[in-house]
């Protein structure tokens, strides 16, 4: 790289320094004002906290008043002791350049022809105006490049930096910009730059303003397309970061850049950052090919000449030649720039990339060996190949691996965390890139055995493996898991989840934003086989309902369906409104069907069940969509676990576990252990010996012989009543909770509380009882026997102990 | 820092950059030129003619007379032209020095007698009419294409050869075409160039300005611009700088609009059997072009008489009818003309938009960029047209606004709604009806008219609103 040191500044290496403003009615011109620019001590020397150096220590700089009056190419004037030749070919001035504000810098080059027939020619001709190839970060020493190109036989003798290209009109106050280090250079590559990758545009926020044309896609031929998109919408911002994607390619392989593109009349440009450093340099030679070290590595056009040299009749084509990845490349993450931009090899884009349809896309390009290292590193447990056998050392890249889990003993593992790339130890950021990348795969992802299948493509570079081996009995629970964190919230206020009702049970969910809700002690009742027809209480439209039952009770909801849309055999998906055109019926279904049709639930056995109400969009996954497009969060969707509890019989037995000084009956003076009617009110009889009330009755109901909790689904609950809740000596449980059979244990403590002062033969309790719970349904004489129907408008009496006890509503 | 300041009695608003040059401003001034292309295509029947013709193949029937295209190019309504005496073929219509291949080398005797740039600026000076020429800077017949002899030794002298016409020429046209296949000196194959910098063009700019001070080179010249189409049209929206049929608001350059657009069905060169488009498609096309913010050049190509035909002469006597009928007769100076708000300074009246002075410009206080402009008739006027023209001198500066009429004083309704009230620059012509195609109807009887400025860059400044 050849470089020529034009003005440094720390010796009076300048003929003069000055302001010039192109304007041919600036007061700067006419002597209405005087300039102001002058070599000062440089006030910016401190080391950078991006750099981690100082990049100017030079100890005199030019500084130069920007003034509002000047017009956009005001800017300070440096007459350079010797002249500096221009050529066909292209040269680049380095400034380095400190300014308080942004936008564009300009550099304008005075000059003249040197042959004798341009004699009279004056010096003071503007020969170049040209825009910094790059965006100049304000606040900072930046180097400013300028692409210069001109006929042989010119000769600059002067240079303006302009400090800001922009219109002062509404500009109040002049600021100093400082300048230093001039340099003519053949490389464009900035020598300090705060970015990586930058673009001459912002990258977050601008936008496309054709749709006519625009990027579909990128690939290399051969290797891999990544889809862009299908229709350029002015949504589509100009620059799309798609780092996450790695074209896989080895060295010394030849691939060819291709782009697929909506329109014509324009140019691609693919750039490899070889070099790592955090910027793509762009040199050409003058016959047109990539210099060496040249980070730009093919295009189409440039000049009507493209990578190869090759001559080209125009520059309307974006056929670009294939490149040779250098045998010398090591392996790992390279940044890849792919550009559409007409007839300009900066890769930061021409100015004009937005107007004409251009736009940008950065990947990585993953240049790797045929066999990656694979190593663990692990504590309490040890990662095997899945015969048991020790774990290789190499495995071959792209493809899958399937690992085992050993603990040690007293130890059970959660996962395995699994680090891929390369420089696995290292930063896994150079220069924004991505090296490497860690994934966990939790217990749930592994069999039974022990084993999980790490997916190819997860195999794309090194592998460190990582168990997460615990204590036993702390082991993570991965039942029915979403794809979300539990607590996720959207920001939708149009839309939301608000009940769900399903076999005459309405579980209400309150409109708080979150995602998912999740009540265990909600039940909703149904019997094997049983129809059923889910309803969903949904603010909002173009959304989509689906139901599902852990049949197998395995911790997860299955949701394979037929090719006609179906649910397949054993799948856990018991219906849905829509998904990929149709609904569980396997019926076209229209996108804005919320509700589910009916659907028939399998013979499975009694027992407590996880159900799963989610509402989503076009989205069969229970854990909710997780596309970019239609994120169930962005959408406004909801996500609602509940039990169900199938129950084939009619009767469920009651029975008291441990009762003192007291006695636990069925209305009616039945003894326990006894039958009751299945999902009726049960009204049971506390009656405390003399002396002593109920402290504590606990009714423990559902399936009391199996395991309390299967996969995070209880199968029986406990209710706690204290003689609060009792009405005299009577406790009517409700239907909800004689969900299966009733195990009771009573507490009776001596009872010193002060006499009411009513007579013993009638006591009116004129408080309504504290919950509903407690109404009466129907009456009942001392045999258990039905008195009465209950209505609001009738008293209910109870005939207890030879007392009339009379409820009042 | 030091404190500097400029003293402004008249608290005249700052310029808004960029801005125009004084030869920008003239040739924008210009408004509507011909352009003629006529040359060795004429006789050949080719549009890009390969460079190898025989010189006696430029055989005119008679002597070429630019008097005749200037005289009924301006009973058309235009200002100038620019003649072609250079094509890719390397056909010059001049006795030039740098090069054999030119018509006073033919052997046909009108041929001898031509010198197409000399008569051509005689015609124009007597008919009062700016004028220019096309010269291209690919040649076909040169040998030297392709090197730094051709841009030194042809291309450079034939530009100083043109510019002996006369100084007072106000545009240089220089194609876009560079490169490909040719004679090349009987070389034959296909040469290329970088534009970028081959033709030398800081140094020819400087070298014409010199001589012709008023000249705009136009296309790689950089003083102005292609509209980015040639079909008589440009946007709506139209910055005076940029690139292409908007421009962009945001570009550091001054470099307007220009609309190179053909009167005739075919090529740009006569051809037996074309035909010319009639006057109204022309006003179209002026509609869309000078009312927009741009320049029109329109081409009507000497046949081979080295004449515009009787068509031509035809749809340029209506055309200019047209334009005077319709554009001709400005009633905005009859109205009492407020502005809801006037810059400070004395000088800013609304009054100034319809005295007739270019110099004298209507103008809000700095930080107003919305404004309301109200012409009130004593009588009932049928309108068709408002014209608005800004003060670019100092920038262009309007990004919206709308037009209202009222017919009594009560009801304001908005006219033109389908078309974007965008940007206004030089001159912005709008068919109060919406139609550039049907714009001139029965009109709408207004007492009073409302211009509203909803968006400007800085404080708008207009010079002249014209109601047709």
């Amino acid at each position: 790289m050849a470089q020529k040191d034009l003005v440094l500044f720390d010796t009076k290496d300048y003929e003069a320094v000055g302001v010039y403003d192109a304007w041919e009615n600036s007061p700067f011109r006419d002597g209405r004002l005087e300039g102001n620019a002058a070599i000062v001590d440089n006030p910016y020397t401190d080391i950078d906290e991006f750099l981690g150096y100082a990049p100017n220590t030079s100890p005199k700089v030019l500084a130069v008043q920007r003034s509002r009056y000047g017009s956009n190419q005001f800017g300070a004037r440096i007459d350079l002791t010797e002249p500096f030749a221009l050529s066909p070919t292209i040269q680049y001035v380095h400034v380095l350049i400190h300014r308080p504000v942004g936008g564009r810098v300009m550099l304008i080059g005075l000059g003249k022809h040197r042959e004798s027939e341009w004699s009279s020619q004056s010096k003071e001709t503007e020969q170049l105006w040209v825009l910094s190839s790059s965006a100049v970060t304000p606040g900072k020493w930046a180097d400013a490049v300028f692409a210069v190109q001109g006929v042989s036989g010119v000769d600059i003798y002067s240079l303006v930096v302009v400090p800001e290209c922009e219109s002062p009109h509404d500009r109040t106050d002049d600021f100093v910009a400082y300048i230093d280090q001039i340099t003519l250079s053949s490389s464009s590559t900035p020598v300090v730059q705060y970015e990586d990758y930058p673009t001459n545009f912002n990258k977050t926020d601008t936008y496309a303003s054709r749709t006519d044309r625009g990027i579909l896609s990128v690939a290399l031929q051969g290797v891999q397309t990544l889809a862009i998109t299908s229709s350029p919408a002015t949504s589509d911002p100009l620059y799309r970061n798609r780092t996450e994607t790695a074209f896989a390619v080895k060295a010394g392989q030849s691939v060819k850049p291709v782009f697929g593109y909506k329109g014509s009349w324009m140019c691609g440009y693919a750039y490899v950052d070889y070099g790592r450093d955090g910027k793509f340099s762009f040199d050409i030679n003058t016959d047109g090919t990539p210099a060496e070290g040249s980070d730009l590595v093919s295009y189409s056009a440039y000049n009507q000449r493209n990578s190869l040299g090759r001559q080209l009749s125009d520059n309307n084509t974006l056929d670009m030649p294939a490149f040779t990845v250098p045998e010398a490349t090591a392996y790992g993450f390279y940044h890849m720039r792919f550009k559409v931009d007409w007839n300009e090899i900066d890769p930061a884009g021409a100015e004009t990339i937005k107007d004409n349809g251009g736009g940008i896309v950065d990947i990585r390009l993953n240049v790797h060996p045929d066999y990656v290292s694979v190593a663990e590193d692990n504590r309490n447990g040890e990662i095997l190949a899945a015969d048991g056998s020790s774990l290789p050392a190499t495995t071959p890249f792209g493809q899958s691996l399937t690992i085992k889990l050993n603990p040690e003993n007293g130890f059970a593992y959660n996962g395995v965390r699994i680090r891929h790339g390369y420089n696995l130890t290292g930063d896994s950021l150079v220069h924004s890139t991505p090296q490497y990348v860690d994934h966990y795969a939790y217990r749930d992802k592994f069999d039974d055995s022990n084993c999980l299948t790490i997916p190819a493509e997860w195999v794309d570079g090194d592998l460190m493996l990582e168990g997460l081996f615990v204590e036993k009995g702390t082991e993570m629970n991965f039942d029915y898991t979403i794809n979300f964190e539990e607590g996720t919230t959207f920001s939708r206020t149009d839309r939301h989840l608000n009940s769900v009702t399903m076999a005459g049970t309405t579980a209400s969910i309150p409109n708080d934003r979150i995602l998912y809700h999740k009540d265990m002690a909600q039940t909703f009742f149904a019997r094997p086989q049983q129809s059923l027809t889910a309803n969903f209480g949904y603010t909002g439209n173009w959304m989509n309902g689906y139901v599902y039952v852990d049949c197998n009770r395995d911790g997860k909801f299955s949701f394979d369906i037929n090719t006609n849309g179906t649910p397949a055999e054993g799948s856990d998906m018991m219906a849905y409104s829509h998904a990929g055109g149709k609904n569980s019926k396997g019926a076209t279904a229209n996108g804005n069907t919320l509700q589910p049709p009916a659907f028939t639930l399998p013979d499975i056995a009694d027992g407590f069940y996880r159900l799963r109400f989610k509402v989503d969009w076009d989205c069969l996954d229970p854990g909710g969509n997780t596309s970019e497009a239609n994120m169930i969060t962005a959408n406004g969707g909801g996500i609602a676990d509940y039990r169900l509890r199938i129950y084939s019989g009619n009767e469920v037995q009651v029975s008291v576990a441990e009762c003192q000084n007291g006695y636990i009956r069925a209305m009616g003076g039945i003894a326990m252990p006894a039958t009751t009617a299945y999902r009726q009110p049960l009204p049971m009889l506390a009656v405390p010996f003399d002396g002593h009330r109920l402290d504590t009755l606990y009714v423990t109901h559902g399936d009391l012989t199996g395991q309390a909790v299967v996969h995070s689904v209880p199968q029986r609950l406990t209710e706690a009543y204290t003689s609060q809740d009792l009405t005299g000596d009577l406790l009517m449980l409700p239907a909800s909770i004689v969900d299966g059979d009733l195990l009771l244990r009573a507490t009776f403590v001596i009872d010193d509380a002060e006499p009411t002062g009513l007579d013993n033969s009638e006591q009116r309790i004129t408080n309504k009882p504290q919950t509903s719970n407690l109404k009466p349904q129907t009456t009942y004489d001392l045999q258990g026997r039905k008195i009465n129907s209950h209505s609001s408008s009738l008293k209910s009496q109870f005939i207890i102990k030879d007392r009339r006890i009379i409820y009042t509503q | 820092m030091i404190n500097q300041t400029l003293p402004n009695p008249d608290n005249e608003p700052r310029e808004v950059f960029p801005v125009p040059s004084e030869r920008q401003m003239k040739w924008q001034e210009t408004e509507f030129y011909a352009f003629f292309h006529y040359g060795m295509n004429t006789y050949t029947g080719l549009e890009w003619g390969n460079g190898d013709e025989n010189n006696n193949t430029f055989a005119p029937t008679q002597k070429p007379d630019p008097e005749q295209w200037l005289r009924l190019c301006k009973k058309g309504g235009m200002k100038g032209g620019i003649a072609v005496v250079k094509h890719h073929d390397g056909f010059c219509l001049w006795p030039t020095e740098t090069t054999d291949h030119h018509c006073q080398n033919s052997s046909n005797a009108y041929a001898k007698q031509t010198n197409i740039p000399r008569d051509f600026a005689n015609a124009a000076r007597k008919l009062d009419m700016k004028y220019g020429f096309y010269i291209s800077p690919w040649d076909r017949n040169s040998a030297y294409y392709g090197t730094d002899q051709y841009v030194t030794d042809v291309f450079l002298r034939q530009c100083f050869e043109l510019s002996q016409y006369g100084t007072d020429q106000f545009e240089m046209w220089f194609d876009g075409a560079n490169g490909g296949t040719g004679y090349y000196g009987g070389a034959g194959g296909s040469r290329s160039i970088d534009a970028n910098y081959y033709y030398d063009i800081p140094n020819l700019r400087d070298s014409v300005h010199r001589v012709c001070p008023d000249i705009i080179l136009w296309g790689v010249g950089g003083e102005a611009r292609w509209c980015g189409t040639e079909s008589g049209y440009t946007n709506e929206t139209t910055w005076s700088m940029g690139y292409g049929l908007s421009g962009n608001e945001n570009e550091w350059k001054w470099l307007p609009s220009e609309s190179d657009a053909k009167a005739t069905s075919g090529g740009w060169f006569y051809h037996d059997g074309e035909t010319t488009k009639d006057s109204e498609t022309l006003f179209k096309m002026y509609l869309e072009t000078v009312g927009r913010n741009a320049t029109l050049i329109l081409n009507f190509p000497p046949n081979k008489a080295g004449l515009l035909t009787k068509a031509d002469s035809t749809q340029l006597c209506a055309l200019g009818q047209k334009l005077s009928q319709r554009l001709g007769n400005d009633l905005a100076p009859l109205a009492d003309v407020t502005a809801s708000t006037t810059r400070s300074g004395g000088k800013y009246n609304a009054t100034c938009l319809t005295d007739g002075d270019k110099n004298t410009y209507w103008a809000t206080d700095d930080g107003v960029t919305a404004a309301t402009i109200t012409l009130t008739w004593n009588q009932p006027q049928t309108v068709h047209y408002v014209m608005l023209q800004e003060f670019i001198r100092k920038g262009q500066r309007v990004k919206g606004f709308t037009i209202e009429t009222t017919n009594d004083g009560l009801t304001w309704t908005r006219r033109a709604d389908n078309i974007q009230t965008t940007t206004i620059g030089y001159k912005r012509i709008i068919p109060l009806n919406g139609s550039t195609s049907a714009s001139y109807d029965s009109g709408y009887s207004v007492k009073a008219m409302r211009i509203r400025i909803t968006d400007s860059r800085a404080c708008p400044l207009l010079h002249t609103i014209s109601v047709f």
